[in-house]
């Protein structure tokens, strides 16, 4: 949670800049919908206005999809 | 038996797949998940990071490993200060305000701290920074170690405010550093990452306060011609000369006492959404007379809020972008210029141009370093785009200007040209060979930068 809070939480909390509000499944769905791998080279190379890695420095694939998870309500 | 709807079948199926790789896969990706700066321009792919929770943990780390070490803050250098096959030091976890003073108005804080972050816990203890640089990601050791400053005649450079700091040299020594060490207080301020990891800094803070930010348009030589006086009747004045145009955008920016709130739409966001469109296939005479009737009728906007509210911003179109700094007296000439040259020259671009001053100061790689005002003159390229073609024209410009690279924007400039530039420069090499006598700190371009 560390991790997330230092980065995604920068906008995903807020919906900062169109970013899917964490918690929101809806908004979520419509993501996850897209695949894993479309939501992961996301994250890794930047979408929009998020930059690549999502301002998490130290995050592996791994943390990413915890993070992931976590936000879309699905690993509850 | 529970009811299998469409909806959490569908549910289920996303969760298997977005989890079904990781307990395979994860070690393996862990290794080769690769590093990229906030534009997307710079990457790499390191051996390791170390997302680092104390000083000790750091200093284990620079005893236990050989090979380059680079510190990172969030990512937002544009120029290649970062990429290392060796190791990266991630500080976010050094943050927060650790201490403060209420008489002196000053507080010590976690090098990693986003500047976005340090704004509302300030306040919490009545204090605001003195200035702010344009972006609010930026985490305090970043800003700092790269120069990075706001607008304002009269403010120094982020960098500019601190009044000590705390060093972990490449060989783990600890280090606070004030004035009272002297050429190396000034060495360090601004020091490009290349002295060792920055994991505390304490800043000349004041009393938290009120900004009221007016934005409006002008045309670009009556803002040029009378630059000077309105730039020493503001706190903070700036101008976003529009290219293909003969306006500018013009922010000017000073205390108040007034409520909190905004008048209308800000004429920066109406013009810039309004000028993309234009597009590659318009002539630059076409662009001039679109350009020039939309700017004539953007409207003035004023907004009053606190002022790390105003002074900074999360940018949300991500780009690249070359700063050089050149004195400020005859440097509207060098934005002429390079106004020119994007017109004659048909550049398609439609970012407009940065242009402000920012007072003189004493870290010995602050671009503002010495007696004179500095101004900075910025030009930007989409992240999407390549900013090189057009980043190659323009660069020439800054350098007949006598031009000082930001450290972390995109410039071509190596130890020869950068100690013509800066008087202390071949100094900071001495102490940067002292203190990293091996040069763990050091990446292909930090070689370059410090003929190492």
């Amino acid at each position: 949670m560390g991790k997330w809070a230092r980065s995604c939480a920068l906008c995903h909390v807020t919906g900062e800049a169109g970013a899917p509000i964490a918690g929101d499944s809806a908004q979520w769905q419509r993501r996850l919908a897209q695949g894993e791998e479309s939501i992961l080279q996301r994250v890794l190379e930047g979408y929009n206005s998020m930059p690549p890695l999502g301002y998490c420095m130290s995050c592996e694939v791994k943390d990413f999809r915890a993070m992931v998870g976590f936000m879309a309500g699905i690993n509850q | 038996m529970k009811d299998l709807t469409r909806r959490s079948f569908l549910a289920s199926s996303l969760r298997a797949a977005l989890f079904g790789a990781y307990a395979v896969n994860s070690s393996a990706q862990a290794r080769s998940t690769p590093w990229s700066n906030w534009s997307g321009g710079q990457t790499c792919r390191p051996a390791g990071r170390y997302d680092i929770a104390s000083e000790d943990q750091l200093i284990e780390l620079l005893n236990s490993t050989s090979g380059p070490i680079r510190p990172i803050g969030s990512g937002h250098s544009f120029s290649p200060l970062i990429p290392t096959d060796g190791h990266l030091v991630i500080i976010d976890q050094l943050s927060g305000i650790l201490d403060y003073d209420s008489s002196t108005l000053q507080a010590t804080i976690g090098a990693g701290s986003r500047l976005g972050d340090l704004g509302v816990a300030l306040d919490d203890i009545g204090q605001g920074m003195l200035n702010l640089p344009d972006i609010d990601r930026q985490t305090l050791a970043g800003a700092t170690a790269t120069g990075t400053h706001g607008t304002g005649i009269t403010l120094q450079s982020l960098a500019g405010n601190i009044t000590s700091l705390r060093l972990v040299t490449p060989e783990g020594e600890i280090r606070d550093i004030d004035a009272s060490d002297g050429d190396l207080f000034d060495a360090v301020r601004v020091n490009v990452g290349a002295l060792g990891v920055v994991t505390q800094i304490r800043l000349q803070n004041r009393e938290a306060y009120k900004l009221k930010k007016r934005e409006w348009t002008a045309p670009t030589e009556d803002i040029l011609t009378d630059f000077d006086e309105l730039a020493a009747s503001h706190r903070h004045f700036e101008i976003f000369p529009l290219v293909y145009s003969d306006y500018s955008m013009v922010l000017s920016i000073d205390e108040s006492d007034q409520p909190i709130g905004q008048t209308i739409i800000p004429a920066e966001e109406v013009t810039l959404a309004d000028l993309r469109p234009l597009g590659v296939d318009a002539t630059p005479l076409e662009r001039l007379t679109m350009n020039n009737a939309l700017a004539a009728n953007a409207e003035t906007s004023e907004v009053v809020d606190l002022s790390h509210k105003l002074l900074s911003n999360i940018r949300n179109n991500r780009f690249n972008e070359m700063e050089y700094s050149i004195p400020a007296e005859g440097s509207a000439e060098c934005v002429r210029e390079i106004l020119k040259t994007i017109y004659d020259q048909a550049i398609d671009v439609a970012f407009p141009l940065e242009y402000r001053y920012v007072s003189p100061e004493d870290p010995w790689l602050s671009m503002a370093y010495g007696d004179e005002p500095h101004a900075t003159i910025s030009i930007h390229r989409t992240a999407r785009e390549d900013y090189r073609p057009y980043f190659d024209i323009i660069e020439p410009i800054f350098w007949k200007y006598g031009g000082r690279p930001h450290w972390g924007k995109i410039h071509s400039l190596g130890h020869r040209e950068l100690s013509q530039l800066y008087p202390r420069f071949r100094d900071f090499m001495e102490i940067r060979q002292s203190l990293d006598p091996n040069g763990r700190m050091l990446n292909e371009h930090l070689k370059n930068l410090f003929d190492a």
